[in-house]
């Protein structure tokens, strides 16, 4: 069969290549006319072309155009945002544009086409570049999120230039971004491993810059099963800009972005600090964490004893980013082009005047209609990245140094600024000094340069033929350049030198490179018999790829030189390197049928290729259908209901594949143990050992996909909106049948397709728009709700469980994913211990390894009372109940508002997120403990009445508050102590739901007439801001709920940033 | 480009013309994994799979170093250890049972000569050898797997993959009998230090196997572990008497054989300077001694994973000072320990060396070691009041002095400060607070010295919370085998000496006094010879108590103790159970008299040792064999304390 495509297509091809286009003479007819809209303004820039041909000339500034037609031409008149119109050639031809409201004429692009958005059976949604850029966000994702019902977005940090934000799709993982065409991925790093970078599809959204885009598809049922390996998570398609026939017109724009914290908790003023601390250690029987002297220094106001809020300073008063944009877009009947450069710089939130990020980005894109019938468009991008941060080791732990540092030392010696001073926290490291780069820099550069060259030959001789041919070669290259310094820290009241930073002075250096190369040839037919409707497309393509990795590394003992290698300690060199290609490929095949615009089928497949499997479970054959029903284009229906104007039912079902485990699992072999064995002195042999048995029965998840929906629309917009069922079961994960074979043996069994996750959910969208002559509006909400469990268990099915509560605790299979891991379970709470007497009288151990009394002597007045849900009285793992992760959030939901008076425009994008839990124990980052700080937010808290009484004394009176008595929080290093528990109580655990204004923009934009006097085509000026509002848990607020939580800090990464942005457009 | 051009050219042609896996095909493929054939191709290839049999072993390098006997901070509260070392992993089992395979393979391909394959054969039977040995004196009878069981995988009931337990005795017959295999195979001579097997290192190894084996048939108890037992029943975890004898013999002969090669003798040899002896014996840990050096594993490469660590982890904290790596003085040496040391008289031969702390003479008498000056604390006792706090340490063993840190010896250029208390006149003594005092207008420090960068012990004992708990000894001694005095504190490549000479000598006694056979001048002038190093001067008879005695001192952290007590099944009772404690003297500063001096009181090492019954410590008899893991998936019969 494999062949057979080819027997047919390679013809094709070569008569495409020796094809010479004739042209015939014909009658020739001269047109003028002028082009307006619906208000009589003139529409500048509208398409009007020959139909069936390339052939065609734009509207000038006052609508006008002329053109030579061949006689009886039909011309097309198109402009975006208004319905294309057609009408026949004529001396004078004056044509009033209609907006284009439904929509539903709109053509869209889907996997290896485009449709009509009212033939389609599938969940797509669309998004164009008008509503793309309705507010100006820096970067495509950010202007994503909240518009695309499914789509689930949650920034991680504040980090320029970290890319790190989550992308999901109905709750699966990250889906396929496919950039013109082809699959695009662009390293992203997580904040908290700070050298390490991985390649991600959210990534390329984030760089992308949202001017560019021409629109974005979100497929996200079966429909995307044909892109094969990959798609099981969903796709999104994104087409960059083309050029448009007419004169040039340039548009440059800009913005300019203020930034602070959407949330950063208050430090306490330092006396209170003082007498908190001493209160924290008073409660635990331990004598005052400050003597009287020192906090008699601050009574007194003696000089050089200043309040340093450590935690505070790492962060700037606000952030400044800017973007500067010029694009010109242009062209005639032959070529059109667009091109774009943009200039990106974004100084952080964190205060270190080294740090930051620049970027710049060129777009081109050139079309060109070489011969009547055949197209060619080539397109490329080049990007230079740049960002400035601070090296891993201090990175990984700066927030938390910041937190250990005490607050009476200084950050500089005050008698000489130039010393950092040396403060003798739980860690001696100057965390301020680190960030004004003292100890180093981590710098790092990514490229990207892509290229696509996309030839569309229209075969003359077969009506609705297309041919079509891609060719692009990516190239991505970084280099990360990591200095550490072991900086002098002095005393910062003698200015001796105390110590140095503990780093070594190190230096490492990391090249990495990666090329891809694609290749693909496609053929699309379409025809129309009557009043069917037939399509069909076939394609096969490949992509290969080669990753290649370089590492140095070098110390520099007590004395630094300069940061290159070659001046580092040669004795210290160490070196790594990693070299890897992949290879995919896949034959695709589609018909479509449509009925009277009635009733709609969509048959697929896909032969699937991946080297990651062992010949004979390499390929998998992905087939998938979908149907469709417009039950308003029934006659009874529009009898009936004729003001629902478009009423369609649509049923999608098919098969995607997903690479599993990693590469050549299958080969035989042996490899590197890591350790060596030395054989003599100073001859060390690397070890080798077989893997452990061939898995070759290992091959591709499948991944079954259902979605039932109904698109709904009354009186041509008013009201609209879509539902959407989906259903997705990923089979044949990899489990091993291990249990039954005997440790004799000494192998793993090989892994299979055994296992099997399931995620259900419903997608909403309602939208609603309307205008009144001069006041145009339109509202969009959305909504997805998904859920995941495990349907199939293989070491579940086999394991033996010894009670109903081992069996209760250990077996997942069938629970939604709230309940899918002990980790979701939490206790629950039943109000706090309101003095000793009542913890003395709680009739429940808290730990079954210690006493009654020891127990409780671990206790607080304030701690939250946990509830003994079996009745044992201990708290153990079983009296926990199932709660909801912290994570992706199941429910996310946004609401996008626009509004427009005459000139005047204003947007406004929500999104909000619930049933998810954050987080938030108290030692370390939270205040209560290690941290030689304590947060505003805290001091609601258990504290006696009097402060002079004893707090272990049962007849002491306590004051309520929300947090328990303070207490150092010595868990980590003490089992025993009370702050072990503390890290689950229910007041840890909180609600973390949220509503927050995304954005909120408004924008004037100036009348054609006065702006085309000073020969401008438009001026646009806008306002915005970002994360203006957020309505949540006033306990989470502190911290902003969208951001994780990850680390048991509480501060770990930068803050989320609420953003200020000015800005102009102006195109000529 | 030319790649580019390459590869487009193929995704043309491999997608058009041939089949669709030639694209596949075409990649480098998994570059980080090498073929059979590959790998049976050179020599080089065999020892990449060698180094992986010899990382295997199962060998205490600088691992336990006896702790759970002769650490005084391994004891607390339920941190006893109540079980050896063992080895119960069949998937690096399959990589020596495959090695012996391909060592075939390789020689069938001519990849490596005749000599080389039976070294290498050699080498993997030791090895297995080896951690048969482990397995078994944990387990009791294991089953014995000597080949990849590939031909016995079914897919279906899979029979053949459950292999029984074979019986104890088997099981030691079978370790001992393959060493003789090795032993045939293995070369006499390696000349790049013997980090590789021997045949020496075969026999040094059965010599410890057959006495070990003699031990236990020796001290097997029918009363503890009756046969009511289905393993005693089945003899998978039982030994009798009777069979001591052969193993005596076979651990004599094994050691014969050593000793009559001429290839080995103890370094620095006899000596009546206790300060040569000294040196020997510090040298003998630092560098390889080839002379002594049986088999062992080397750790100087260079390269960060060859580092031991000793240095960093078990220094005391007065070498590391504040600053870079500070404070890691983890081994707390017992004062029992140190007790068992001999003193030399004053013809240089032995003397009792017990700490002489009071006049009295009750050595006895401990206190429980306690944060707040307590009770049990007799303030009458009659202290013998020394001048330095060195000074009862000085007349003992040459051994002691190379091997243990105590109270004012010199180390790196410091004297070793560990002073736990102070005893101002007048008031009670008080014990492990940093505090000064100043008596005549001389600053005296109750630590010894005034900033913790000056002191080795004694910080925040009790305070288990505390981080600095770990960076001192909770006792006044401390290990100073195997470091290197002049060596870079954060990197120790001394190599780990697994089997030496003086091993051979003292199983040789051993099983001498145990059995009577070999001979009896043999015997003792192996016994004395270990003594004539260490400077003393006289002969002892080799009777079982010299010997053990011996033993103990000789090998003190090289991880021998645990085992000796656990093969002759004093273990449970003595070292690591209930009744038994872990000791210390407590040097104090007494300054009752005006003039500073030196007083030992006794202590228990730990202090919640006191406070705590010895909860979750499992002193039961049945676990000499330890639990079988997996048994119900293995269908293997349990050992008895799992019934």
């Amino acid at each position: 069969m494999k062949k057979l495509l080819y027997q047919r297509l390679l013809p094709l091809l070569f008569s495409m290549l020796v094809c010479i286009p004739v042209v015939f003479g014909q009658n020739q007819v001269s047109v003028k006319g002028k082009v307006l809209d619906q208000d009589g303004q003139p529409v500048i820039g509208a398409g009007i072309m020959i139909k069936g041909t390339a052939n065609g000339v734009t509207t000038d500034l006052d609508g006008n155009f002329s053109f030579v037609v061949p006689a009886g031409s039909v011309l097309e008149i198109s402009s975006i945002g208004y319905a294309t119109q057609e009408v026949t050639a004529a001396p004078t031809v004056n044509v009033t544009l209609l907006e284009d409201i439904t929509q539903l004429e709109e053509t869209i692009v889907v996997g290896y086409g485009t449709q009509k958005k009212a033939s389609l059976t599938s969940a797509i949604s669309n998004i164009r570049s008008e509503e793309l850029t309705a507010t100006k966000q820096s970067d495509v994702l950010a202007s994503l999120q909240g518009k695309v019902p499914g789509l689930q977005i949650r920034q991680r940090t504040g980090d320029a230039g970290d890319f790190n934000t989550d992308l999901k799709l109905r709750g699966f993982d990250e889906p396929l971004v496919i950039v013109d065409g082809m699959v695009r991925t662009a390293p992203r790093r997580s904040q908290e491993t700070n050298t390490s970078y991985s390649n991600s599809s959210s990534a390329v959204l984030a760089q992308l810059n949202p001017e560019d885009i021409e629109s974005i598809s979100v497929l996200k049922d079966a429909s995307a099963a044909i892109y094969g390996m990959g798609a099981e998570n969903g796709v999104i398609l994104v087409t960059t800009k083309q050029g448009s026939i007419g004169a040039p017109t340039v548009k440059y724009s800009n913005r300019f972005s203020f930034g602070v914290p959407t949330a950063l908790p208050e430090e306490v003023d330092i006396l209170t600090w003082f007498k908190e601390a001493n209160e924290m250690n008073a409660n635990v029987g331990k004598g005052p964490m400050y003597s009287q002297d020192i906090i008699d220094h601050y009574l007194n106001g003696d000089e050089g004893w200043t309040d340093n809020k450590w935690y505070s300073q790492f962060y700037r008063k606000f952030s400044f980013q800017q973007n500067h944009q010029v694009s010109v877009d242009g062209g005639n009947n032959q070529t059109q082009y667009y091109m774009s450069l943009s200039l990106n710089t974004d100084n952080g939130i964190l205060n270190g005047p080294q740090l930051g990020y620049k970027s710049i980005s060129w777009q081109g894109n050139v079309t060109s209609n070489v011969t009547k019938n055949l197209k060619v468009v080539y397109q490329s991008s080049l990007s230079w990245n740049y960002k400035v941060g601070t090296p891993a080791n201090a990175n990984q732990n700066f927030y938390t140094r910041g937190l250990y540092s005490e607050r009476y030392v200084p950050w500089n010696v005050p008698s000489n600024p130039s010393h950092w001073s040396y403060n003798a926290g739980n860690e001696s490291r100057n965390a301020i000094g680190a960030l004004n780069g003292a100890n180093g820099y981590d710098r790092t550069k990514n490229n990207s340069f892509t290229n696509n060259l996309n030839a569309t030959y229209t075969v003359p001789f077969i009506k609705g033929l297309k041919i079509q041919g891609q060719a692009s070669y990516d190239f991505q290259a970084r280099e990360t350049r990591q200095l550490t310094i072991a900086f002098p820290l002095y005393d910062w009241q003698t200015d001796e030198l105390v110590s140095k930073n503990k780093d070594d002075n190190a230096l490492m250096e990391r090249w990495y490179k990666r090329s891809t190369l694609y290749g693909k040839l496609q053929a699309n037919w379409s025809g129309d018999f009557g009043k069917h409707s037939i399509g069909a497309m076939a394609a096969t393509e490949a992509n290969l790829q080669w990753t290649t990795e370089l590492r140095g590394e070098r110390k520099y003992g007590e004395f630094y030189t300069h940061d290159i290698l070659n001046q580092a300690v040669e004795s210290t060199a160490e070196n790594y390197g990693t070299r890897s290609s992949n290879a995919k490929a896949g034959y695709i095949g589609r018909i479509n049928y449509e009925y009277d615009g009635k009733y709609l089928a969509e048959v697929m497949a896909r032969y699937d290729g991946s080297y990651f499997y062992a010949p004979g479970y390499r390929w998998a054959f992905l087939p998938s259908y979908s149907l469709g029903w417009r039950l308003s284009e029934e006659r009874f229906f529009k009898a009936a209901f004729p003001f629902i104007t478009n009423l369609k039912l649509r049923w999608s079902d098919g098969i995607s594949g997903g690479n599993q485990g990693s590469a050549y699992q299958y080969l035989l072999g042996y490899t590197q143990t890591g350790t060596n064995y030395m054989f003599a002195e100073n001859s060390p042999v690397m070890g080798y050992s077989s893997t452990k048995v061939a898995e070759t029965i290992l091959s591709w998840t499948r991944t079954y996909m259902r979605d039932f929906g109904f698109d709904w629309e009354i009186n041509k917009g008013i009201l609209g909106g879509s539902v959407d069922w989906f259903w997705r079961e990923q089979t044949g994960k990899a489990a091993k049948v291990d249990s039954s074979l005997p440790d004799m043996y000494g192998i793993d069994v090989p892994q299979m397709n055994l296992d099997s996750t399931q995620n259900v959910g419903i997608d909403l969208e309602l939208s609603h728009r309307k205008r009144f002559k001069d006041f145009n509006y339109r509202v969009t909400a959305t909504a997805t709700f998904a859920r995941e469990r495990d349907t199939y268990q293989q070491d579940e099915r086999t394991a033996i469980y010894h009670s109903s509560q081992e069996y209760y605790d250990e077996h997942t299979e069938g629970r939604w994913d709230n309940a899918l891991d002990g980790k979701y379970y939490e206790w629950n709470g039943k109000g706090q211990f309101k003095d000793w007497n009542d913890i003395f009288d709680y009739p429940v151990l808290y730990n079954t390894s210690s006493s009654k009394k020891m127990n409780m002597a671990e206790m607080l007045p304030g701690m939250y009372k946990i509830d003994d849900y079996n009745g044992d009285g201990v708290i153990t793992k079983q009296d926990r109940h199932y709660s909801w992760k912290e994570g992706n959030p199941p429910l996310q939901f946004g609401l996008m508002i626009f509004l427009e008076y005459k000139h005047f425009d204003l947007s406004a994008t929500f999104n909000g997120a619930a049933l998810s839990h954050k987080n938030m124990q108290m030692s370390g980052g939270m205040g209560y403990g290690w941290s030689k700080t304590l947060f505003v937010n805290h001091l609601d808290h258990y504290r006696l009445a009097d402060g002079y009484d004893d707090p272990r004394d049962p007849n002491s009176v306590w004051v309520p508050g929300y947090w328990p008595a303070l207490a150092p929080a010595t868990g980590a290093e003490d089992a025993t102590s009370n702050a072990t528990y503390r890290f689950v109580q229910p007041y840890s655990w909180v609600d973390n739901s949220f509503f927050r204004l995304k954005s909120l923009e408004m924008g004037y934009t100036f009348p054609k007439s006065v702006v085309s006097k000073v020969g401008l085509k438009s001026v646009r000026l806008h306002a915005s801001a970002t994360n203006l509002l957020t309505f949540c848990n006033p306990i989470v607020k502190v911290w902003d709920p969208e951001t994780y939580q990850s680390s048991r800090r509480g501060a770990s990464g930068a803050p989320l940033l609420k953003t200020f942005v000015v800005g102009t457009s102006i195109s000529f | 480009m030319k790649k580019i051009l390459k590869y487009s050219f193929a995704i043309v042609l491999g997608l058009s013309l041939c089949s669709c896996d030639k694209l596949f095909d075409s990649l480098e493929g998994d570059l980080t994994r090498m073929s059979e054939d590959d790998i049976t191709a050179s020599q080089g290839g065999m020892e990449r799979l060698l180094s992986d049999v010899y990382n295997t072993i199962p060998m205490n390098a600088f691992n336990t170093l006896d702790q759970s006997t002769m650490l005084a901070s391994y004891s607390k509260n339920n941190n006893y250890s109540i079980a050896v070392t063992g080895f119960w992993n069949y998937t690096k089992m399959r990589s020596i049972n495959s090695f012996i395979q391909k060592v075939d393979v390789a020689l069938e391909k001519k990849s490596i000569n005749q000599a080389t394959h039976d070294a290498m054969l050699g080498e993997a039977l030791f090895a297995r050898a080896y951690c048969y040995f482990a397995s078994v004196r944990r387990y009791g009878g294991v089953p014995i797997v000597t080949e990849p069981l590939d031909d016995q995988y079914d897919g279906g009931e899979n029979a053949g993959l459950y292999i029984p337990r074979s019986t104890e005795k088997e099981t030691w017959d079978f370790v001992i009998s393959e060493l003789d295999r090795a032993a045939e195979l293995l070369p006499e001579e390696r000349n790049d230090g013997n980090f590789r097997a021997t045949k020496w290192a075969a026999l040094g190894l059965q010599s410890r196997v057959a006495l070990y084996a003699a031990s236990l048939s020796k001290y097997w108890s029918k009363e503890t572990i009756p046969s009511s037992y289905k393993s005693v029943s089945e003899k998978l975890t039982y030994m009798e008497a009777s069979y001591a004898d052969a193993y005596f013999a076979k651990c004599i002969e094994a050691c014969e054989k050593i000793m009559n090669s001429g290839k080995f003798a103890l370094y620095g040899g006899a000596t009546t300077s206790v300060a040569k002896a000294k040196e020997n014996l510090t040298n003998l840990f630092v560098e390889r001694q080839d002379c002594e050096f049986i088999f062992g594993k080397a750790f100087k490469d260079g390269t960060a994973d060859a580092d031991n660590g000793f240095d960093r982890s078990n220094s005391p904290n007065q070498s590391h000072g504040t600053g870079t790596n500070a404070g890691w003085g983890n081994y707390s040496i017992t004062s029992d320990l140190v007790d068992m040391y001999d003193d030399y008289n004053a013809a240089g031969g032995r003397a009792d060396g017990t700490i002489k702390t009071r006049n009295d003479g009750k050595e006895d008498v401990y206190f429980a070691q306690i944060v707040n000056a307590a009770s049990s604390f007799d303030k009458n006792a009659d202290f013998i009041k020394y001048d330095n706090p060195q000074d009862p340490f000085l007349n003992k063993d040459a051994r002691f002095q190379a091997w243990v840190l105590y109270p004012g010896c010199e180390f790196r250029g410091k004297t070793i400060v560990a002073q736990g208390g102070i005893w101002l006149d007048g008031k009670d003594p008080e014990f492990y607070q940093e505090k000064s005092y100043k008596v005549n207008g001389v600053t005296y420090y109750e630590l010894g010295a005034e900033t913790q960068g000056g002191m080795s012990a004694f910080i925040d004992i009790g305070n288990v919370g505390s981080s600095n708990h770990s960076y001192f000894w909770t006792t006044c001694f401390g290990i100073r085998k195997f470091l290197d005095p002049t060596g870079p504190l954060d990197k120790s490549t001394n190599p780990w000496c697994d089997i030496r000479y003086a091993e051979v000598l003292l199983n040789y006694a051993e099983a001498f006094a145990e059995s009577g056979h070999g001979n009896a001048a043999t015997a003792k002038k192996a016994l004395n010879d270990i003594r004539h190093r260490a400077a003393f001067t006289d002969d002892i008879e080799p009777t079982l108590d010299n010997v053990l005695h011996e033993r103990r001192v000789e090998f003190a952290f090289e991880g021998h103790e645990t085992y000796t007590l656990w093969r002759r099944r004093e273990y449970l009772s003595t070292r690591s159970g209930g009744p038994y404690r872990k000791h210390t003297v407590v040097p104090v500063l007494d300054l009752r008299d005006g003039t500073p001096k030196y007083i030992f009181p006794r202590a228990n090492a730990y202090w919640s040792d006191v406070q705590n019954s010895t909860t979750g410590v499992n002193t039961d008899l049945l676990d000499y064999y330890g639990a079988i893991p997996n048994y119900s998936e293995n269908r293997l019969t349990v050992n008895p304390s799992q019934e």
